[in-house]
């Protein structure tokens, strides 16, 4: 590999410091002196048709500035990614309490929560759809016109039955993957200004600024030239700000009431109202031959969309493309569907449907290797696709893709290769360890990279040199945390030769930044680092011609570093500062990312991947049904890495996300209503819950990446729950197949498991509970 | 002036073929390719005119590539 100066070295964020100091602005840290707090009234019913709206109460309060419902939204008050269904406000029915009714303005956060009580809506409550299985149903009350099924997506390749009748084993399993929160640190927040020009300024958090104004602006019928929106700086997403949330709402209330206005989302009104990862149902059967040669492979899934389209489209041809892993099955028929129930709402989430396919793919093929009698990442190693094959629902393996060598390094890592060792260092002197088993497992993925065929998927970068020699970079993506920017500084530095930190960044705004398409989809350093890759050299070019001119040589002999230009003997030079004394220096990268030929739905398929295996140690308390993950392994292929502390702490993020979904995490909904919208009923992993994690890229270089990167943001993730299932499985000789796995689960597992009686088991596993953690932490286990 | 028209999702059905050439005079733009498609002037209408997101007014050159789309999303 090329000496690089920047590219692949262990930099500091250049947002770290004010970060860390507390002075870099997030959207729900802004406010301003005469400001107006909105609030919003949601939905008393999962489902109901709404009679009236008396709001006069409400704004006789003292404080309260304005109260708004439909009757005030001039658009056509819909909004939604894929397809505008939701209402801003509703009108006339419900579909999920976490529907807008009403939202309140007022002087103050208190005001604005009093006169939500004032508000009088009278409600007739309709049929709930409160089952995705319900909703399929012919004779089921349809949620909105046209039906129940957002989606459905059907493939069949080679022959079904013939690969099957080829099959020495064949596994057949039904999976449920349940709705999980998005557990960002930032619930949805922003600020929003109308001028005296009409023009409107909304800061907030979220993932695409640029489609935020179209939403803007088609909602509320206001011109796209007069709406700016500015995120630069969201405070944690994970596709949960994919999708609007609080953009619509403060744009409507600034209208209205010509004052900067605020709306931050508590914590429980963020859980009942914005989008979460799909519950999906996954049925699999998967036939090998008795060497492990997969040769044919039925997947059936049915997605809980949730009251509103948003992504669950998309995230359904994310679970049909990623339904057979990363692997060569020749024979294969995939159906799926989305549906509408009254179940919140579900949309984009780090992995988009490739989560909760690898859940059950991953857990298909440790049963096969268990059935073959075959070392797990054997069978693996034997099926991966290669640079080359044809795969999945049939297409090419085109671009750089490394799988295959993440296998053979997790074959050759000690905690695989030595498991048996490591299972049986346990400290059996130990009173707590005297109920635990060790168990060490293993999964593969793979995601594609960007948005698929059949959307444009484009990117770019304003690169410029000012006229005090700084360099500037316009982005119009959005760091939402997992670093993007500082990789994309380290591409341009790399080519101008300027340290990272000194470039100032300019990000996602939609008046002064480029449209770089979304913050989503594993696609920000792939993408927007090419287009800077390409904006870097023209400035880098035309750098050279203006120096070229003033030193009166080729342009092709001098060499930028440190902040000016250089003769090749070194013995002339020209700073950057007397280039752009003429006037700044702009050069734009656009670069789209490649597409397959071939198209099987709008979004399929992916041309680019990524890949990662990871290896997990569990320990299972058979007394009390714990499970602690000790250790993980990691090793993602995400081509050129740009900065090793980037892609370790996606990894390690990844992971805990990873641990919380097939331990802990879960959206618990009863007939339609949330019984969970706390962090103390919502269990996320802790800090000492974190187990020892080590990262170890593998680098296949991608042509089209800049420097042969790729991305990295949702690989990370999506092994890590089906390892976790593996190992638990390989430490106590039970499967499951439907997460989160609870201690509760475990142990009625292993009472069903074993004849013996655990009588005295549960009384000391009582005790035990008790003391280690407190009624609060089981209560929704 | 010669157009390469690509067109996304929704917008496909209103040619045959989802990429063709189309003779425009000169100082068009994205929306009067819309308008002779008979795609509807809606807030639902994206341009990307040779790669480069651009406004639905903006003025073409000849041998441009232009794409119509719908901002949707994916993952």
């Amino acid at each position: 590999m090329a000496a690089y100066k920047y590219i692949g070295k262990r930099i500091t964020r250049i947002d770290a410091r004010p970060k860390v100091e507390g002075s870099l602005k997030y959207p729900s840290d802004i406010y301003e002196k005469g400001m107006v707090w909105g609030r919003v009234l949601r939905a008393a019913h999962p489902h109901a048709r709404i009679l009236s709206i008396d709001t006069s109460e409400a704004k006789k309060l003292r404080g309260v500035v304005a109260v708004l419902t439909h009757e005030d939204v001039k658009g056509s008050n819909r909004f939604g990614i894929e397809r505008q269904d939701q209402p801003v406000l509703c009108s006339d029915r419900v579909r999920y309490v976490g529907d807008a009714v009403a939202l309140v303005g007022a002087q103050t956060k208190e005001i604005a929560e009093k006169a939500l009580g004032l508000i009088k809506v009278e409600y007739e409550p309709l049929p709930l759809v409160d089952d995705p299985r319900k909703a399929l149903e012919k004779d089921c009350v349809p949620l909105h016109e046209g039906g129940n099924i957002v989606h459905e997506l059907h493939f069949t390749r080679g022959e079904i039955d013939a690969g099957f009748a080829k099959a020495d084993v064949v596994v057949e399993q039904t999976y449920r993957t349940q709705m999980m929160d998005h557990g960002f640190i930032e619930t949805e927040a922003g600020f929003a200004t109308v001028d005296a020009d009409g023009l409107l300024t909304v800061r907030c958090g979220g993932q695409y600024a640029f489609r935020d104004v179209t939403q803007i602006s088609r909602a509320l019928d206001y011109p796209e030239e007069k709406i700016r929106v500015i995120e630069p700086y969201t405070g944690g997403a994970f596709g949960g700000k994919d999708e609007v949330t609080v953009q619509i709402l403060l744009a409507l209330l600034a209208l209205k009431t010509r004052r900067p206005s605020k709306i931050w989302f508590s914590r429980e009104e963020h859980f009942i109202s914005c989008t979460h990862r799909h519950p999906v149902e996954i049925r699999m059967k998967t036939g090998a031959m008795r060497d492990g040669t997969l040769v044919a492979h039925e997947v059936w899934a049915l997605q809980d969309g949730g009251a509103y389209a948003s992504l669950s489209g998309p995230v359904l041809c994310l679970v049909v493309e990623h339904g057979c892993g990363p692997y060569l099955i020749p024979n294969l028929k995939v159906d799926g569907w989305a549906v509408y129930t009254n179940n919140g709402m579900s949309g984009a989430y780090r992995g988009f449907g490739a989560t909760q396919a690898h859940v059950a793919m991953e857990s298909q093929m440790n049963i096969l290797a268990d059935r073959l009698g075959l070392d797990p990442l054997a069978l693996r190693a034997k099926n991966v696709i290669r640079q080359g094959d044809i795969f999945g629902i049939g297409q090419p393996m085109l671009m750089a893709f490394g799988v295959d060598k993440t296998v053979e390094k997790a074959m050759a890592h000690p905690l695989w290769a030595e498991r048996d060792r490591v299972k049986a260092e346990i400290d059996r002197s130990r009173p707590d360890n005297r109920w635990k088993k060790r168990g060490v497992g293993v999964a593969c993925c793979f995601q594609g990279s960007g948005l698929g065929k059949g959307l444009p998927d484009y990117a770019a970068t304003t690169l410029e040199l000012s006229a005090d020699g700084a360099v500037t970079l316009y982005q119009g993506t959005i760091e939402i945390g997992q670093g993007s920017y500082t990789g994309i500084a380290q591409v341009a530095a790399e080519v101008l030769d300027v340290p990272p930190a000194a470039i100032r960044f300019v990000g996602a705004d939609t008046k002064l930044t480029l449209d770089s398409g979304t913050t989503t989809a594993s696609r920000v350093l792939y993408a927007a680092g090419q287009a800077t890759l390409l904006a870097a050299r023209a400035l880098a070019a035309r750098i050279r011609e203006v120096a070229a001119k003033k030193l009166a040589v080729d342009a092709e002999s001098l060499a930028l570093a440190d902040g000016a230009v250089h003769t090749a003997d070194g013995s002339r030079s020209v700073s950057f500062v007397e280039i752009a004394a003429a006037g700044p220096l702009r050069e734009e990268g656009i670069f789209n990312i490649p597409v397959a030929k071939e198209e099987f739905s709008m979004g399929l398929p992916h041309l680019v991947f990524c890949s990662n295996t990871q290896i997990v140690l569990v320990e299972v308390d058979t007394l009390t049904g714990e499970i602690a993950v000790k250790k993980v392994v990691a090793i993602p292929d995400c081509g050129t890495v740009i900065n090793p502390i980037n892609v370790e702490g996606q990894s390690e993020g990844g992971i805990v996300m990873g641990i919380g979904y097939a331990l802990w995490e879960e959206n618990v909904l009863e007939k339609g209503r949330f019984k969970n919208t706390g962090l103390s009923t919502y269990i996320l992993p802790a800090s000492w819950e974190v187990p020892e994690i080590e990262t170890i890229p593998v680098e296949v270089p991608e042509g089209s990446g800049p420097f042969g990167a790729r991305s990295v943001a949702e690989v990370v993730t999506t092994p890590t729950a089906p390892a976790i299932l593996n190992a638990v499985a390989d430490a106590i000789g039970v499967r499951f197949t439907e997460l989160p796995v609870t201690p509760e689960k475990v142990i009625a597992a292993l009472d069903k498991k074993t004849t013996v009686s655990h009588r005295d088991h549960r009384d000391r596993r009582e005790r035990h509970l008790d003391c280690r953690h407190g009624s609060t932490r089981m209560a929704t286990d | 002036m010669t157009i390469t028209v690509s067109l996304f999702g929704a917008y496909r059905s209103y040619a045959p073929e989802s990429e063709f050439a189309m003779e425009l005079p000169e100082g068009a733009t994205p929306r009067a390719i819309a308008e002779r498609l008979g795609i509807p002037r809606t807030a639902s209408l994206w341009a990307l005119v040779d790669g480069r997101r651009a406004p639905l007014d903006a003025v073409l050159r000849d041998g441009s590539a232009v794409s119509l789309f719908q901002p949707v999303g994916g993952g």
